[in-house]
């Protein structure tokens, strides 16, 4: 019983710090169909401008804002690739997504920075609540914040500005035509989503207590397969059970492999099974709709 | 405001297409167009005429070439983005999937097109006392929707999108309405519907409009004036006393006298 319940609050808490990466990548790929790739570097971006700055002394929450922000600036300059210079969007991420690892070398100095003897939020939380399980901290900290975010994104969302985005993404022609700058949605849809990546890594770093030059591999397909089971799971309508899918389907994920490792399956494994459960998510929709013999529209290219 | 008080000009406006390649198609060569406050004005043309071209560039999707002006109330807006100038210009398209926003809902649709020509800020964009003029709207046309709100418009048929679209381009007042052979992809009844739904709105809020079509029987029916375009020139222009007495076949005459050319395919202009 103990193993099971820890391994669910390692999940939650996983699910929890990784759903904003979910969230970064919904905002993109989703609303405003912009298969951004910056992702893999912004996450790591995050932790490093946290662990650079807490190690110099800052204060563990200054820090993680900056991190928050230096993302926003690392998805601007995509976005600003992507409208500006007119480069296709999936270049662009990858474009800003390859110049982020010799950036983030840069910022660190050294490919791995350790957290362990200094004072992150997530001690300052313990002793402010008088706490002292750090799973429950690191859980309540991260349910606080994401609950903060949901609550903003789905005010936003429904502001004119946040129908001009989601209307970028679903028809620009017409938003265009009925005066919205495109250009203005896409730079802001693409900064926000890679300032929660950026917030996701500087939390996760802390938590950890390091920071690594190659933990954003694979963040891209962690999240979209986060957002594909939420979707798929618990077939959300409307923007406010969209944003409560999203975190459901990073604590699945996280769940899936929590439960795969325990089971004694090497670490190098992980990217197979990320892709098996998104291939497996993908296809169950199909599955059903086959065994009903009901018409499936052909597979989308891009 | 009198009849005849100028709203739009076009001065010299061209456009090509793949200049300098074997493929090169001038869409709009040097044409002038003045169109004045209160004209409903159709314009008629076969295939790759330059009509939608003519929309296009009024609208601001591409810049006309070689130094051509595009001049609304007197303010020149040639070098204009299109989303700066969607404020004088509402549009209904051809494919009613360009016009409305599948994944959103009625309600959310009428309120973006009621941002047009405002800044858009951070004030809740469907509250109840918009949502109930949205309802006031919609029931104008007849067609159900107005308890319909939070539909999603990827559900509705092409009619029904369509004529969200007309909606959507003309509640918050365009100073001119670009048509641009919105009842094409409909079927007979249904663009009948829209067409009359057209000719009310422009007649109730008395609406300047432009309207595309590739029927020569909505475009003498339709409208105080008459353009007929051929390879990107406007070959044909008659106003409301010149068009009173004239025929289809009075058009394909005027056209192939105009063009010098036999018009290869009757059926598609007069479309019946």
């Amino acid at each position: 019983m103990d193993i099971i319940s820890n391994l669910l609050s390692i999940s939650v808490y996983e699910g929890l710090a990784y759903g904003f990466v979910a969230l970064g990548v919904y905002i993109t790929f989703r609303v405003l169909s912009f298969p951004d790739l910056s992702v893999d570097g912004s996450f790591p971006l995050g932790g490093a401008i946290a662990a650079v700055l807490i190690t110099n002394n800052i204060n563990p929450w200054l820090a993680t804002a900056a991190a928050l922000i230096t993302g926003c600036i690392a998805g601007l300059s995509t976005a600003v690739l992507n409208t500006k210079l007119r480069i296709n969007a999936l270049l662009a991420g990858i474009l800003m997504m390859v110049a982020l690892y010799s950036i983030n070398l840069l910022i660190m100095g050294r490919s791995n920075i350790p957290l362990l003897r200094e004072v992150t939020v997530f001690d300052q939380i313990a002793d402010l609540l008088g706490m002292n399980t750090r799973l429950s901290v690191s859980i309540s900290f991260m349910a606080a914040l994401a609950v903060i975010f949901i609550v903003i994104l789905n005010w936003f969302l429904r502001t004119e500005i946040g129908l001009a985005l989601r209307a970028t993404g679903d028809n620009e022609q017409m938003i265009r035509g009925l005066g919205g700058n495109t250009d203005m949605t896409t730079i802001l849809g693409v900064s926000l989503s890679n300032g929660l990546v950026a917030l996701s890594g500087a939390l996760i770093a802390q938590n950890q207590g390091f920071t690594d030059v190659g933990m954003g591999i694979g963040m891209i397909v962690m999240g979209l397969a986060s957002v594909i089971i939420g979707e798929g799971l618990f077939r959300p309508r409307g923007v406010t059970t969209i944003l409560l899918a999203v975190f459901g389907g990073a604590f699945v994920y996280r769940l899936f492999i929590s439960v795969a490792l325990r089971l004694g399956l090497p670490p190098t494994n992980l990217k197979l099974i990320t892709s098996l459960l998104v291939v497996t998510a993908l296809s169950i929709p199909f599955i059903r709709k086959k065994l009903r013999h009901e018409w499936i529209p052909p597979a989308v290219r891009m | 405001m009198s009849e005849t008080q100028s709203l739009l000009h076009l001065k010299q406006v061209s456009k090509e297409f793949g200049a300098g390649t074997i493929d090169e198609v001038k869409a709009l060569e040097n044409i002038d167009l003045s169109i004045n406050t209160g004209d409903f004005i159709t314009v008629i043309g076969s295939n790759g005429a330059g009509k939608t071209s003519l929309l296009n560039i009024i609208a601001g999707v591409y810049p006309p070439e070689k130094g051509g002006n595009i001049i609304i109330n007197n303010k020149d807006i040639t070098h204009q983005s299109e989303h700066k100038r969607a404020q004088y210009f509402g549009r209904v398209y051809q494919d009613p999937h360009i016009g409305t926003a599948a994944k959103m809902t009625i309600g959310e649709n009428l309120s973006l097109a009621m941002a047009r020509g405002r800044s858009r800020g951070l004030r809740a964009a469907t509250t109840k006392k918009r949502l109930a003029r949205f309802k006031e709207i919609l029931a104008t046309l007849q067609l159900g929707l107005e308890d319909r709100l939070s539909t999603l418009v990827g559900t509705l048929s092409g009619g029904q999108r369509q004529a969200l679209a007309l909606v959507m381009a003309t509640m918050s007042r365009p100073s001119l309405l670009l048509l641009d052979e919105h009842t094409a992809k409909l079927d007979p009844s249904t663009a009948g519907i829209v067409l009359s739904l057209t000719e009310n709105i422009v007649a109730d809020e008395n609406i300047t409009a432009l309207m595309v079509t590739h029927n020569m029987e909505h475009a003498l029916r339709y409208g105080n004036r008459l353009l007929m375009m051929h390879k990107g020139k406007i070959i044909v222009d008659l106003n409301r006393k010149q068009r009173s007495d004239i025929k289809v076949i009075d058009l394909l005459n005027a056209f192939e006298q105009a063009s010098g050319e036999q018009l290869a395919d009757d059926s598609i202009l007069l479309g019946m």
